[in-house]
């Protein structure tokens, strides 16, 4: 049952007559909530509060609404708004509305909802009292509401994430906590997300107050003995990786009432984008078509259906009104060394600490917790911070360095080349509703800022594709306009065939006098990312691919490494974000020329196996990183040289590689992931065996999970009594915004 | 009974038989490693435990019933694929151990058919503080939970 609520507000004179009826009132101006249920008559504004789109608050994702009537109607968008007389109106967009009744800090005031095309009115009437800020303030009023949903018992009870960031590396630990709501033993199976960069390091299974450390083994072996731990009675726990993103993690033998605890500990390199550097934690994994004949990718279906997708990995989705008890806590510690200026998530509410100018720590918000968008945490730093970073990890196995570059910083005057912009937009199911409106605002501001002499096209694709023009046309003012109104007409709907999307993108003939920019606007909801990269590898030619990710639990890696493989650069905006401010970063990328043919000179440091193999281009606000192995110490000078707009530049950058504040442990793991992940892209097109060895070796040796290897432990000391029980998927919502009609089956 | 029951059994459970295709090939136990420091409190080690790698495999490591030791500990990969372990842990708690101490529990397959012959050897230890010392190590296999709750914790 979803949520039902009674939108019929009346002056505070009936309050209290009606089941789950609200009154409020203030004392003065800077004064708090006495509290609900009380009627009361005193003084001092009312205030309503409209949560952002995609927010979660109450555990409850909540979407614009949009309210009308009243003298004064509400029109805030975060923050407070005063009400006289009454607002409100029909909530005429998806999902649900709520409204606050407190100011300052509103988020920790009680909230109340109001559904899909439900009604609510905030009432409020002068009482017999003048008001404290003035005349035409209300004092008081109410709201009622009956609130239910079904919630769904499910073997996940909460997710707690610390993360720890120093420099430009994060370690994170996970801690999943399984527990068995039913009365026959289960296994849980639970399909989440992670970073696409993330190197997996550390598994640990907690039964109890008893620690039990996983090992890494090939991924068959492991899967092998687990099923027998579990046909065994043995408290056991697997943890594979399907994608770079997304990994399985199944349970056996959870008693009745019992559960068990795992802990997964990942480091991950921060992005630097733009200004800020970011943070994110995936919380869930979207939907995601597979192509007919498929069996290797992601399916998506309903709670309890499992196997109907024929795919290999599967995530079960709750169906809408449906809620699992599973939440989210998560804490990052920042230390920047440099004082932080700003910290912000547009994906959640978070409270800040700042411990020092250079360390803050930050949290999800209280009642922020249902896991069902990326969060994304991003901070900016002090003075003059983008300087190549070099950090070093030396150890027994030899030493590891990581370094970071960033572009120049005058280039603006270097003139621009004429481009070839090629729009392609995803029209597919799981882009309807929020995220197609969102790239279409995305879509049309492109359009907009495009030069006099650039030509353009735009292509939509979801079973197939279809484009504005036969070729691309000159951006004139009658062309884009007719560009706009095709744009404003698509719609989502279908299945997603991308690689459709790129033969139209990439397969016309080039104009040599242009320099080909292809922008895909997809939420990257697929499970054939291999064959998709592969398709760009070989269409690619002279073209570069700037990959917009649309939505709030994107598929990352997919975009990352479209963008990676057509050497340029991904960006992502969130349902909740100024798409106007990430296509203006965009044409600023665009704009300037990027250093290309970049080579390095390590000085006195003996260099090998460095990676990526071949150093990528470098744009404006987007720094590279390099990680290798290296002999050597003390001061070195490390040159850089590269072209920017056809002119040579070089570049020269003093490290100590004996310097403490240099030093991180991580590195080493880093590079190891980076290893596994230039044989992994050179696996799409050589599926050798010997690859594959390489990949597994890496991993065991570095106790780095892969897709080839797997964490396992088992508790051998106590057999369960009977039968293993039933394997138990954990089931999530879809991601915020994405619609569970279009994507589920 | 009806006459073709025990024929249909049969049959029924010939059905039945590939999806027991991977029947159990071994079984699961516990090994416990124990350090022996006398009167000198026991706050970090290093112990080699070395095994038939081909017909053992470790699934497991896990911490002590000891506070001090409670954390799981951690291992050198190395040596890992080639039946050499090394297990390592160390406690900042006030009251490190003293005696023998259950360190760590080893959880291990074997291959049905097999004995699990596994060695202990100490590669260093030390004090609070870090003074070296030289305990003694052993192994002694768990025979159940139970088991291992009464052996000194």
């Amino acid at each position: 049952m979803g949520r039902k609520l009674i939108g019929i507000g009346l002056l505070v004179a009936l309050c209290g007559c009606l089941a789950g009826c609200y009154s409020w009132r203030y004392y003065g101006d800077e004064g708090e909530p006495l509290g609900f249920e009380e009627q009361t008559l005193d003084f001092g504004p009312m205030y309503g509060d409209i949560p952002l789109h995609g927010e979660v608050i109450n555990d409850r994702p909540y979407a614009e609404a949009q309210l009308e009537g009243g003298t004064a109607p509400p029109q805030a968008w975060y923050g407070n708004l005063g009400i006289n007389g009454y607002a409100g109106g029909r909530v005429t967009q998806d999902r649900a509305a709520l409204i606050s009744l407190r100011r300052g800090d509103h988020r920790k005031a009680p909230w109340i909802d109001i559904g899909m095309n439900e009604e609510v009115w905030i009432i409020a009437s002068a009482g017999d009292k003048p008001a404290v800020r003035g005349k035409g303030y209300p004092t008081q009023g109410e709201l009622r509401a009956v609130i239910g949903e079904e919630k769904i018992p499910l073997p996940l009870k909460h997710t707690a994430v610390k993360a720890t960031v120093s420099a430009f590396v994060s370690s994170v630990k996970v801690v999943q906590r399984y527990h068995n709501p039913y009365d026959t033993k289960i296994e849980a199976v639970y399909v989440f997300p992670l970073p696409q960069s993330s190197a997996v390091t550390d598994f640990v299974m907690t039964v109890g107050d008893r620690q039990i450390r996983g090992m890494i083994r090939e991924r068959e072996e492991a899967e092998l003995l687990y099923r027998q731990a579990k046909r065994q009675g043995y408290r056991a726990a697997l943890l594979t990786q399907e994608r770079p993103n997304v990994f399985t993690q199944r349970v056996a033998n959870i008693e009745p009432g019992k559960k068990i605890d795992i802990q997964i500990a990942y480091f991950n390199p921060l992005q630097y984008r733009d200004g800020d550097y970011e943070f994110v934690f995936p919380m869930v994994v979207g939907p995601r078509f597979n192509p007919p004949g498929s069996t290797d990718g992601v399916g998506a279906v309903a709670r309890g259906r499992h196997g109907v997708s024929g795919q290999k990995t599967e995530v079960q989705y709750l169906r809408p009104g449906e809620r699992s008890g599973h939440d989210i806590s998560l804490q990052v510690d920042i230390d920047a060394g440099v004082e932080i200026e700003r910290a912000y998530s547009r994906s959640h509410v978070i409270d800040v600490e700042r411990l020092k100018p250079s360390r803050i720590s930050v949290s999800l918000a209280r009642k922020n917790t249902i896991p069902n968008k990326d969060f994304v945490l991003r901070y900016g730093v002090a003075g003059e911070r983008l300087k190549t970073a070099l950090l070093v990890d030396k150890g027994e196995r030899g030493n590891t360095f990581a370094l970071v570059l960033h572009p120049p910083k005058h280039t603006s005057d270097i003139p621009r080349m004429a481009r070839e912009m090629v729009f392609v937009l995803d029209c597919s199911g799981s882009m309807d509703g929020a995220p197609i409106e969102k790239a279409k605002q995305a879509m049309s501001r492109c359009l907009r800022n495009l030069d006099g002499n650039d030509t353009f096209q735009v292509i939509r694709f979801s079973e197939s594709a279809s484009q504005l023009g036969k070729a691309p046309l000159p951006a004139t003012r009658k062309n884009v306009r007719h560009a706009l109104e095709y744009v404003k007409s698509l719609q989502g709907s279908g299945g997603t065939m991308m690689v459709e999307g790129i033969k139209a993108a990439l397969d016309f003939p080039h104009d040599d006098e242009r320099l080909r920019v292809v922008s895909f606007m997809t939420d990257g909801y697929i499970g054939n990312e291999a064959e998709i990269l592969a398709a760009v590898h070989r269409k690619l030619g002279d073209a570069r691919i700037f990959s917009f990710g649309v939505g709030d639990s994107v598929n990352r890696y997919l975009l990352e490494r479209m963008a990676s493989f057509g050497k340029g650069a991904a960006a992502f905006v969130g349902l909740d974000e100024s798409a106007g401010e990430k296509v203006d970063a965009f044409y600023e990328r665009i704009a300037h020329p990027a250093l290309t043919d970049i080579r390095i000179d390590w000085g006195g440091m003996k260099v090998s196996d460095v990676y990526p193999r071949k150093i990528p281009d470098i744009f404006v606000g987007r720094p590279v990183m390099i990680t290798g192995r290296f002999e050597g110490d003390g001061r070195q000078t490390i040159r850089l040289t590269g072209r920017t707009g056809g002119q040579d530049c070089a570049h020269s950058v003093d490290v100590d590689l004996d310097a403490s504040g240099a030093q991180h442990s991580a590195i080493t793991s880093l590079w190891a992931r980076w290893r596994i992940k230039d044989f992994s892209e050179r696996s799409i097109r050589d599926r050798s065996q010997e690859l594959r060895d390489m990949i597994t070796e890496t991993s065991l040796a570095y106790n780095l999970l892969c897709r080839y290897t797997a964490f396992l432990a088992v508790d051998s000391t106590e057999r369960t009594k009977g039968e293993s029980g039933v394997s138990v998927n954990v089931p999530v919502p879809v991601p915020n915004g994405v619609r569970y009609e279009t994507t589920v089956r | 009974m009806p006459r073709y029951a025990p024929i249909a059994t049969l049959a029924f459970m010939a059905l039945l038989c590939p999806l027991h295709a991977g029947q159990d090939t071994v079984s699961f136990r516990a090994i416990d490693l124990w350090v022996g420091s006398g009167k000198a409190p026991l706050a970090a080690y290093q112990v080699e435990v070395t095994y038939d790698a081909e017909h053992v495999k470790i699934v497991g490591l896990e911490g002590s019933g000891t506070e001090a030791f409670r954390d799981a500990p951690y291992y050198d990969r190395k040596g890992f694929e080639g039946g050499r372990i090394v297990v390592a842990a160390f406690t900042l708690d006030e009251h490190a151990p003293t005696g023998n101490t259950r360190v760590a529990r080893i959880h291990i397959a074997v291959e049905n058919g097999e004995q699990p012959n596994l060695s202990a050897k100490l590669v260093t230890a030390a004090k609070p503080g870090g003074k070296r010392i030289k305990p003694t190590v052993k192994l002694r296999a768990t025979a159940s939970a139970e088991g291992a709750k009464e052996e000194g914790e």
